[in-house]
């Protein structure tokens, strides 16, 4: 019998895998709109390193970000690397975040989750939710709404 | 029941504004019924609302006005000065309520309005016969017991008909509604949509017959007693759609109302939601609150009297709604542009090719359809002007008369948001200071009233609005010591400016003509916000007014915010949009053309007829390597922009075309860079950013034009003054210096690691050529190794220098800084004791050392002036001519032509002076002559250089512009070698020619 509380902290929440420099990031599912080959892009100029620049999709103009730069992999944004664009949706503006490699989907039950303390590499305190033990190796969950709030501070 | 009372807030507003015209109408006409008829009926449906919903406050302000309206229809109260003025009182009254009500203020406490419904039922009162049934009647109709007296007259049908809860007739679609929630559309472009979007003919033809149906029905109804019946049977069809309404099903209305209405139990009647179906409105209330709010279809045969309140037909759509269609719409041409594209690379398919042309001209029209959904027509920002005006017209005695034209001119619902405020401080502006009061207007033979005349039309992508009064005009002397007052300029610069530049001042921040704060306008604040508002819209105001006649002013904006006319310009292989609003010009400039970017000290400007204009290196401004380059040898251009009274030009790489875009707003994550206030996306399908030039304007005035504005003037001057002399002021040594700028050839830089020493003289490497230059002080300034520039680098060693050239030799001038070009009448106060200055004089409250330049330069060339000495030393072995003109014109015609043949070239005024040179220095090879000169004439001299042996074989070259054989003859005898014409230069050059030869032979011995 399963009671309510371990329910709720079993229901699984499922994430998108995405990698950068080989370290594993994933991100919530439900907040992404799109995965994509990063197209080709404008350039914004006088804007902080992270913001790659501006790209077209299907009409819509959407704000690029290095998620690299963002989380101190690499110090500018290389477009060789940041292969690959994941849209994400604010109530606002539709931003992508350009990663390396986007892997598959997986399931991960809340109580699997290892909330943030030490394990967390200092550079991504400010946006890890916790860490995910996937096969041998530590995935980074990371949080959208802080990762685009950077920019406004 | 917020979503109910949210709709009643907008609604009333509108309906309220409504009767705000309507009364204004009444007192231009008190005697027309239909006007008091309408609303009474408009008021009656707002105190019913107001009980439905609780709103008791409001409830007896509206009754209490309803109640005096009745009387005034029921033709037992002429309508009178006191009761306009009383109901616009109670009409204000209502608007407060209904904030008050959004605020959720008191809204239940009648007692504050209690003055007021005394007021207005006292007038009521004061009709001679004054029935008391009429209060009491509206109790009861108030009570919703329409259906007890069916014999009533129409116009108690009307208002009683109306239940509380059954919305208004949406009369006029241009009333403004400060709380609008929606944008409303009129039906026939929404029906262009669905048709467009391929609305199955099934349900379209059901649309059109229904409506057919419900229009062919109509007219019947206007056979009864009178045309407000059938319009009160609409309203009464309403309220029988309303589950509160228990209204038995034989009711007057229904012997007028359509057969679709008959069935009061039905909520639904047949025909479609979109249809103008009465019953709609019924339905709503009862079901969803917060879906579309239809309007009544008023067929135009029905209203001949009111056509503006009913012609139209609307609904109210979310403004987020049209948002979606638009972006939408914008992704759809895109999609368009790509599948065009790609289908172009294989033009076999007949059919595709049909169903491509075909889609293209739908997306257009689509597109086209789309954006009209935004445009409302201009004369909802005007709307509360007439009301305004009597305002101010009652309480300053001053008599306006408003007249409107082009009011129905359409644009986009948010720049009319924006233009309302500005608009509104330009009429009270026109009112409170431009009209004059009827006495003074009588005295100066205009008539009493004064006129305000505002006018809108479309021109070219703009809505073109021009506000003009009749009134005393601007009066550009009274500006003038005004703004030398509040130190906005010197008295100066004021002598220097146009009557036009005198009346723009008003624009300045700060500026207030008015001498008296009055309660309507002269706050200090004014047309400086005015303008600074229009110009956020990417609009621009002028101005022009005559003194007496009245004054003028042309606001230009954009029709919408949405879809702008850019320029797409390449700068570094980025592209970028300028609105092109703000471009006046484009230039190239470059190896192959005329014009050139000049430095008038750090400053790029660009000389555009007489004007110095500053220019912005757009790569710089991008963080990229800078375009302009000091030798101009790069070929680029300028975009000449103006924001306001800045003009300035952008220096980039390529200009591309103009093009209608699409502005989308920047994500927040970039929206704090300024320079850009969007993007948008080409036909291509690739991003641009565009450019904000206000941006870009506001760094020119911050930095640069306060050097500019001292040169320009200057330079305006110069072009007006011939006889004065532009005089450059630089620093050196903790000196003021001053030179001719004529003098000047250059004024460019050095670097002090570059200058070395040559015994006494300072050289350094400029242009592959060593430049002998001189420092004023004597010795190169000292570079401290840790020295920084103002921007904290290490100082690069670089500072300017002035470069005098002259006959193929240069020397240089080190100086400090540039400090200005004055204008002056040089006038130098008294003989300097310095050496190297020809004296001084006083440049704006400074001493200034006017530069005695032959002494530097032969402190460097001591022959560079010396070549009518007799030991000089051979700089050269050019042939030498002595040239004796008096005009000046002639010399400078003649200097260049003989310079280029080879000539070294003394040149003197007439012949006494002429002799003067000759007697000391006979090592010429030729002396060329005028005839007619003063003192001593051609003849004359030639006679006197035969007469001194030394020079007998000198040869002498006569020019004149008559050259007659007596003129000849006489010449000979008088000692002339050759007698030549002028105009001929050819002949001049080949007899020249023969004596640069003759020195070299027998001429060796003058030397000797």
């Amino acid at each position: 019998m399963q009671t309510p509380d371990t329910f709720f902290k079993n229901k699984h929440t499922q994430y998108i895998l995405f990698s950068i420099e080989n370290q594993g990031f994933c991100i919530n599912v439900d907040e992404i709109q799109d995965v994509m080959d990063t197209p080709k892009m404008t350039r914004i100029p006088l804007c902080t390193s992270e913001i790659a620049g501006l790209l077209n999709l299907r009409g819509r103009i959407v704000t690029a970000m290095d998620m690299a730069v963002t989380l101190s992999l690499r110090t500018s944004h290389d477009p060789k690397k940041s292969a690959m664009a994941i849209i994400v949706d604010t109530e606002s503006d539709l931003y992508s975040l350009l990663v390396d490699h986007v892997g598959e989907i997986i399931s991960i039950a809340p109580g699997d989750i290892e909330s943030k303390s030490n394990a967390v590499d200092p550079r991504w305190k400010n946006f890890a939710v916790g860490i995910y033990k996937y096969g041998d190796e530590l995935i980074v969950i990371l949080n959208t709404q802080k990762l685009l709030d950077m920019g406004e501070e | 029941m917020d979503d109910l009372l949210q709709e009643f807030i907008a609604e009333t507003i509108e309906s309220l504004a409504e009767i705000d015209q309507q009364l204004l109408e009444l007192e231009a006409t008190p005697e027309n019924e239909d006007l008091i008829r309408s609303i009474f009926r408009t008021l009656h449906t707002i105190k019913g609302t107001c009980g439905f919903l609780g709103l008791t406050r409001m409830e007896g302000v509206a009754h209490a006005s309803e109640t005096l309206l009745g009387k005034m229809r029921d033709r037992k109260l002429s309508f009178t000065p006191t009761i306009g003025t009383a109901l616009f009182e109670a009409l204000d009254r209502l608007k407060d309520i209904v904030e008050a009500v959004e605020l959720n203020q008191n809204y239940t406490d009648p007692t504050p309005d209690q003055d007021l419904v005394n007021l207005l039922l006292a007038l009521s009162e004061e009709a001679a016969e004054s029935p008391p049934e009429a209060p009491a009647e509206e109790v009861i109709e108030s009570e919703f017991v329409e259906n007890f007296e069916p014999q009533e007259s129409p116009e108690d049908v009307s208002s009683k008909e109306t239940s509380p809860a059954s919305e208004a007739p949406q009369k006029d679609i241009s009333s403004s509604a400060e709380k609008i929630l929606g944008d409303e559309v009129p039906i026939d472009q929404l029906d262009d949509l669905f048709a467009d979007i391929n609305t199955p003919h099934k349900e379209k033809a059901a649309q059109d017959a229904s409506q057919d149906a419900s229009q062919g029905d109509e007219p019947e109804a206007t056979q009864d007693p009178s045309q407000e019946e059938s319009k009160a049977a609409d309203e009464g069809d309403s309220s029988q759609a309303e589950p509160l309404n228990e209204a038995p099903a034989v009711t007057p209305t229904e012997t007028a109302s359509s057969p679709p209405q008959d069935s009061p139990k039905s909520p639904e009647p047949p025909s479609p939601p979109t249809n103008q179906a009465p019953s709609t409105d019924g339905k709503n209330l009862a079901q969803s609150p917060k879906s579309v709010e239809i309007e009544p279809v008023k067929p135009q045969t029905k209203a001949p009297q009111r056509p503006a309140t009913d012609a139209n037909q609307s609904i109210r759509v979310g403004l987020n709604v049209l948002d979606n269609l638009i972006n939408l719409v914008s992704e759809l041409v895109l999609t368009r542009n790509q599948l065009v594209q790609l289908f172009q690379a294989e033009k076999q398919n007949q059919i595709v090719d049909t169903a491509l042309s075909r889609l293209s001209y739908i997306t257009a029209e689509l597109q086209d359809e789309v954006m009209k959904t935004r445009m409302q027509p201009i004369d909802s920002a005007w709307i509360k002007f007439p009301r305004m005006l009597r305002d101010l017209t009652r309480d300053s005695s001053k008599k306006i008369n408003l007249v409107q034209e082009g009011g129905s001119t359409e644009v986009d619902r948010q720049v009319l948001e924006l233009i309302k405020d500005p608009l509104t401080h330009m009429i009270r502006n026109s009112a409170d200071h431009g009209i004059e009061t009827p006495d003074v207007r009588k005295e100066s033979g205009k008539p009493e009233e004064g006129t305000i005349k505002i006018k809108a039309y479309h021109e070219g992508g703009h809505i073109i609005m021009e506000m003009s009064d009749d009134g005393h005009g601007l009066d550009s002397q009274k500006l003038k010591s005004k703004a030398i007052e509040k130190g906005l300029f010197t008295p100066l610069e004021a002598g220097s400016m146009s009557e036009r530049q005198l009346q723009s001042v008003i624009f300045m921040p700060g500026f207030s003509t008015a001498a008296a704060v009055t309660n309507v306008s002269g706050r200090g604040v004014g047309m400086d916000v005015v303008r600074s508002n229009i110009e956020k819209l990417g609009g621009s105001i002028d101005l022009s007014s005559t003194l007496g006649k009245g004054t003028n002013f042309t606001v230009k904006i954009p029709l919408t915010l949405t879809i702008i006319s850019a320029v797409i310009l390449e700068v570094r292989g980025e592209r970028v949009a300028v609105p092109q609003i703000s471009i006046t010009e484009l230039h190239r400039i470059g190896s192959r053309s005329t014009k050139r970017i000049e430095f008038v000290k750090d400053t790029a400007v660009l000389r555009l007829r007489d004007e110095l204009i500053p220019i912005i290196d757009l790569a710089q401004e991008i963080g990229m390597p800078p375009i302009i380059d000091k030798d101009n040898t790069a070929d680029t251009y300028v975009v000449i922009t103006r924001i306001g009274a800045t003009q300035f030009g952008i220096v980039v790489d390529k200009i591309f075309d103009t093009q209608e875009i699409v502005v989308k707003p920047l994500s927040k994550m970039i929206g704090d860079i300024k320079l850009f206030s969007g993007s948008t996306i080409l036909g291509d399908g690739s991003i641009v950013l565009i450019i904000d030039p206000n941006t870009l304007a506001s760094k020119i005035t911050d930095n640069r034009n306060a050097d500019l504005n001292a040169a320009n003037n200057q330079i305006v001057k110069k072009s007006k003054e011939l006889d004065k002399t532009l005089l450059l002021i630089f620093d050196a040594h903790q000196k003021r210096y001053g030179i001719p700028l004529c003098l000047v050839s250059r004024i460019t830089e050095y670097n002090i690691h570059n200058v070395e020493r040559l015994e006494n003289l300072y050289i350094i490497h400029y242009n592959d050529t060593l430049l002998p230059i001189v420092f004023l002080n004597g010795t190169p300034p000292a570079l401290e190794p840790d020295a920084l520039d103002e921007n904290g680098d290490p100082h690069p060693g670089n500072f300017p220098m002035l470069v005098f050239s002259d006959r193929g030799r240069s020397m240089a001038i080190a100086i400090e800084e540039i400090i200005s070009i004055e204008d002056l009448r040089l006038e130098i106060e008294f003989s300097a004791k310095t050496t190297g200055a020809l004296g001084s004089t006083i440049v704006n409250d400074t001493t200034t050392l006017i530069i005695d330049i032959e002494y530097y330069i032969k402190s460097v060339f001591p022959n560079w002036f010396d070549d009518d000495s007799p030991n000089r030393s051979r700089m050269t072995e050019k042939p030498r001519l002595l040239f004796v003109e008096d005009s000046s014109f002639f010399k400078n015609l003649m200097i260049p032509l003989f310079s280029l043949s080879g000539f070294q070239i003394v040149m003197v005024d007439n012949g006494v002076e002429g002799l003067k040179v000759l007697e000391e220095d006979k090592n010429f090879n030729a002396v060329v002559t005028d005839i007619e000169m003063p003192e001593m004439d051609g003849y004359e001299f030639a006679q006197e250089i035969r007469k001194r042996s030394s020079l007998v074989h000198m040869p002498i070259i006569a020019l004149s512009s008559k050259v007659s054989e007596e003129d000849v003859q006489h010449g000979i005898e008088c000692g002339f070698t050759s007698h030549l014409s002028k105009t001929d230069q050819k002949v001049i050059l080949e007899v020249l020619e023969q004596y640069k030869r003759k020195k070299d032979d027998g001429g060796a011995d003058a030397d000797a």
